[in-house]
């Protein structure tokens, strides 16, 4: 299958999710304002990568900041890679955050609770 | 008119911005660049900035998803905004504006009157359900934005809805956040 790849712009992040080496990576701002029009499209295509996913995925999130309408459309995300991990076929999700970043280690707690799966919060 | 009086009483000290006009889907991402900008220059540490620039962004963009336009001129020029930002000891006020019509002043001041009940907690326990439950509006956003503001400002907020005629009304919010 193709790897979808976006460039980053002044609403929504640089996407590059490679279904080769199963690195997904989401990265910078995410404040569309229909959130809608931008996920669904990464949602499609995890949809169809879970078909036949490479021998780990790796979900990556070096967000800056992201709106509530993305926090919805990012847990959907974590949530397939969850149920892919849950199937034994090797999920991890890893949220970079600012070294004392608070209120952002806490939003990686926070997905890790909704998604049910342990989330690697990684200093950068 | 006296312009420099105007001027002086826009540009109080603590007044870092003050702008009124319409507001459009690309005002979100230039005005959180230039806020940004204005409070890296002031040294806000990284997480009374994030607060803010947070509230900002849903502020704006639930104006942007739900204001209405200035009634006065009925130009198809974006929904009309009135964003006011003061600097007080060490927290920032953050004051926005714009029009509703009647009805969704009914509806929001039920759901403001809600939410101002719960606790932090409490509140924090209803955005992670909301959340979960996934919804999003038929305009793309996820209903969230005023929960997520008063997260944000820990609660310190107040608001007013103010009746302009039969038909619209002016929704204002105030949201400070502190250092800590």
């Amino acid at each position: 299958m193709e790897n979808l790849i976006l460039d980053r712009t002044g609403y929504t992040p640089q996407v590059d999710f490679n279904a080769t080496t199963g690195i997904l990576e989401l990265k910078g701002i995410s404040i569309p304002d229909d959130s809608t029009k931008f996920f669904q499209p990464l949602i499609n295509w995890m949809d169809a990568y879970v078909e036949n996913p490479a021998a780990s995925t790796t979900l990556i999130f070096k967000m800056e900041y992201f709106n509530t309408s993305s926090t919805v459309f990012m847990l959907r995300l974590m949530k397939r890679v969850a149920k892919l991990d849950q199937e034994g076929k090797k999920g991890k999700i890893h949220w970079y955050h600012q070294p004392n970043d608070e209120d952002f280690i806490e939003a990686g707690k926070d997905f890790a609770v909704l998604a049910k799966m342990h989330i690697d919060l990684i200093s950068y | 008119m006296d312009y420099y009086q105007k001027y002086k009483e826009l540009n109080r000290e603590s007044n870092i911005l003050t702008y009124t006009g319409p507001l459009n889907c690309h005002d979100v991402a230039h005005w959180k660049e230039l806020i940004e900008r204005a409070l890296i220059l002031q040294r806000v540490e990284n997480k009374q900035r994030r607060r803010i620039i947070n509230i900002l962004i849903e502020a704006l963009q639930n104006i942007h998803l739900h204001g209405e336009p200035d009634i006065n001129i009925s130009a198809n020029a974006g929904s009309l905004c009135l964003l006011l930002m003061d600097k007080q000891e060490n927290s920032y006020v953050l004051i926005f504006g714009n029009y509703v019509r009647t009805e969704s002043a009914k509806t929001l001041e039920d759901r403001l009157h809600r939410i101002g009940k719960l606790s932090l907690e409490e509140l924090k326990d209803h955005y992670m359900e909301m959340i979960e439950k996934g919804e999003i509006t038929q305009k793309g956003g996820a209903g969230l934005g005023l929960v997520k503001m008063l997260l944000e400002s820990k609660k310190n907020s107040s608001y007013s809805i103010k009746s302009v005629n039969e038909e619209y009304a002016f929704f204002s919010l105030e949201l400070r956040v502190s250092e800590n």
